[in-house]
């Protein structure tokens, strides 16, 4: 089995607000009821995590082998950032329904690309 | 500074570890709780891992094919809600009820439920206390638990004996907080952390 989802100029860093085109390559072992790729948000740090789903595209039975291509416009916030309690990080996934198993892959959504760092409030 | 999402005790890797009984196997403990038609109740102070237990056999009883639903107590809640007297109402009668934070029903809170349920297969609890149900399990930590945890959190990283012995003392055997506390002691610059 192989799953591969990228964007097509290969970055993994992008502004606010950019629209980017996703590209999505699969080898499936048997057939699947669809495959999914999803924009995630989430925190991570000292609370208990949170998780949102921000945009997803679904192709319903896909072929066992296969590519397709999705546009995507990205969210204007929030931005990738840390401080010192959580961050807030974003990745994208493909994944295989309804078994939920497939890749991701963290991405940064901040301006010029760059994690916002939050520095200790004095 | 570390960052936190690279900071080895976030909260979502403490919920990835898996419970690990002391002083009985797992073996004995699945052996137990059948044995007792899937009652029972987990007891423990806080920072024990019994809801992390209580979460670990949900999993098994859904692994089994066994139906289970789950209810989370708030703190000082006397009475189960509306909702979650329709969600109990709604299980199979060989569902498995999981209950978590027990001890917040009063009597009268507590007497519902036990009718409520009495249908079902079974009902296993945590609570602070003993009492309302047999104890399934006593959980219980130690130094040597807090620092299996710290390595298996940080990939072996230096951590003195003498600090976790500390910081384990100080929170009277309360892992939870520990581990709470080494994740300040990670996010602060090294000479500007004080004690955990």
């Amino acid at each position: 089995m192989k799953l591969e989802l990228h964007s097509a100029d290969a970055r993994t860093a992008f502004e606010p607000g950019e629209e980017i085109l996703l590209l999505a390559a699969w080898e499936l072992d048997s057939p699947v009821d669809g495959l999914e790729v999803r924009l995630i948000w989430f925190t991570q740090g000292k609370g208990t995590q949170d998780v949102g789903v921000a945009w997803k595209h679904r192709w319903e039975r896909p072929p066992l082998v296969g590519n397709e291509s999705v546009q995507l416009l990205l969210p204007d916030g929030p931005y990738s950032f840390s401080g010192s309690l959580i961050s807030v990080s974003w990745r994208l996934e493909l994944m295989m329904l309804p078994a939920e198993k497939g890749v991701h892959m963290p991405i940064t959504i901040a301006p010029e690309g760059q994690e916002v760092l939050l520095s200790k409030i004095e | 500074m570390v960052l936190p999402r690279n900071n080895p005790f976030a909260a979502e890797r403490l919920d990835a570890l898996e419970f690990r009984p002391q002083g009985v196997s797992w073996e004995e403990l699945v052996a137990r709780f059948r044995q007792w038609n899937y009652r029972g109740l987990i007891v423990g102070p806080e920072g024990r891992g019994k809801t992390k237990l209580l979460r670990r056999l949900y999993d098994w009883c859904r692994e089994q094919g066994q139906p289970a639903g789950a209810l989370r107590l708030a703190f000082a809640q006397r009475r189960i809600t509306k909702q979650q007297r329709a969600f109990v109402a709604d299980l199979p009668d060989d569902a498995v009820l999981f209950v978590d934070s027990l001890e917040q029903l009063d009597w009268i809170g507590w007497w519902r439920l036990r009718g409520m349920t009495r249908r079902l297969q079974g009902l296993v609890a945590t609570s602070h206390w003993r009492g309302r149900l047999p104890v399934l399990l006593e959980c219980r930590t130690s130094l040597s638990l807090l620092e299996e945890l710290v390595a298996e959190l940080t990939g072996g990283d230096n951590h003195s004996q003498d600090m976790l012995s500390q910081l384990f003392d100080k929170h009277r055997g309360d892992v939870r907080r520990c581990l709470r506390a080494l994740y300040d002691w990670k996010s602060v610059d090294k000479e500007t952390a004080g004690n955990c």
